[in-house]
């Protein structure tokens, strides 16, 4: 027995003319398989009209606004990680690189290892006057500068400087507290 | 969509969660209720739920006014929860589990409607979607528990009209054919079963 257009008009929702609902109705009298096919898809609408909406458990909207912070959390944590990463690679080329230049310049300044100890020996001597120098200054003005105020102008200054530290001290304490600022 | 959800959509847009979470609990309903028919598991669909709203929140820029919120909303929905039945398909292993790992799901606990989840009709239901295709389970669950239109199913999944026209076919089909597969089951396992559902039809 052939089953179609008889199982279309069964399962589509499509309106019927007269003349298809007659033959359709001629055909369910005599086909058993299209009458419990029928019957299945009706029973199944049934139970689906049946069934109503079906609700999340109390506080979703609690739980969805912990989800994003703790999300939003991850992914700034995945993204600082990634930036010291690159900051790292960065600069770890840049030394080396730095490294390579330099070494490149040094070797092609020497011809001899004789002429690169005697220049370092040079250099060596040369910042060690310099320092002695720098020392000879500093204990020059160490004798000379408690003689430029009187004890009292000193006290003063200390006064003037210490407010002055703790009042940096205070503002950055207040700028780090400010909203927006880790 | 109402003038409060209006203004809470625009000011969701500027960046304000708290205006978004509004908009969480007006429509919190029917995006878990289309995420249990569609995986047919309480954590799983409050799982999926809020996954929706957290993409829905990321991506507001993209929904176009002109259109239903719900229907976008569902659409988002619609298209997680059938990838999410493809991946459950796939036996690998899903990089998303792990990336996710930070999160621990919530326990929903027992509530009234946890409870009828363990109702008879309800666990039929789900054998019943179980079988079908995701995106057929989709256009069945849009078209009946939501009583969309071929047109607004055919927006919500990007499918066009006689698609889901011939897919919502297919789907009553086997749906059928599974039904009948369940009676005959139970029949031999309760010969007495048939007096005992209420919401059976009679024959023709």
């Amino acid at each position: 027995m052939r089953h179609q257009p008889f199982e279309t008009w069964l399962l589509f929702d499509d309106p019927l003319t007269p003349d298809q609902a007659r033959a359709l109705d001629e055909h369910l009298r005599a086909c058993e398989t299209c009458r419990a096919l029928g019957h299945s898809w009706r029973s199944v609408a049934s139970l689906f009209q049946a069934s109503p909406d079906l609700e999340p458990a109390p506080g979703f909207a609690n739980r969805w606004k912990a989800r994003l912070v703790q999300e939003d959390q991850g992914v700034l944590t995945a993204r600082y990680r990634w930036q010291s990463w690159i900051t790292l690679i960065l600069i770890a080329n840049g030394v080396s690189l730095l490294g390579m230049l330099l070494g490149m310049t040094f070797f092609d300044t020497f011809d001899s290892l004789t002429e690169i100890l005697l220049v370092l020996v040079y250099r060596l001597t040369s910042l060690l006057t310099v320092i002695n120098i720098f020392q000879n200054l500093l204990a020059i003005l160490i004798r000379t500068i408690p003689g430029l105020l009187s004890p009292s102008g000193w006290a003063i200054l200390a006064l003037i400087v210490s407010s002055g530290s703790l009042l940096w001290v205070l503002s950055m304490a207040r700028l780090a507290r400010m909203p927006g600022r880790a | 969509m109402n003038d409060n959800e209006a203004i809470w959509l625009a000011q969701a847009r500027e960046g304000e969660k708290d205006a978004f979470s509004h908009i969480v609990e007006a429509y919190q309903r029917p995006v878990f209720s289309l995420c249990y028919r569609m995986l047919g598991d309480a954590g799983d669909a409050e799982d999926a739920a809020q996954e929706t709203f957290l993409r829905a929140y990321r991506h507001l820029n993209r929904y176009d006014p002109g259109r239903s919120f719900a229907t976008w909303l569902l659409s988002i929905a619609s298209h997680y929860c059938i990838d999410r039945l493809r991946k459950r398909r796939l036996p690998s292993f899903s990089i998303d589990d792990e990336e996710y790992d930070w999160w621990q799901p919530p326990d929903p606990g027992p509530s009234p409607e946890m409870a009828l989840v363990m109702d008879e009709k309800q666990t039929r239901i789900r054998q019943l979607l179980d079988g079908l295709a995701p995106r057929d389970r989709a256009v069945v669950v849009l078209h009946y528990w939501y009583e969309y239109s071929y047109e607004e199913i055919a927006d919500t999944l990007a499918l066009s009209e006689s698609a889901v026209k011939s897919r919502l076919y297919r789907a009553r089909r086997a749906l059928a054919e599974s039904w009948q597969l369940q009676e005959a089951q139970m029949e031999i396992l309760e010969p007495d079963h048939v007096e005992r559902i209420p919401y059976e039809t009679p024959a023709f």
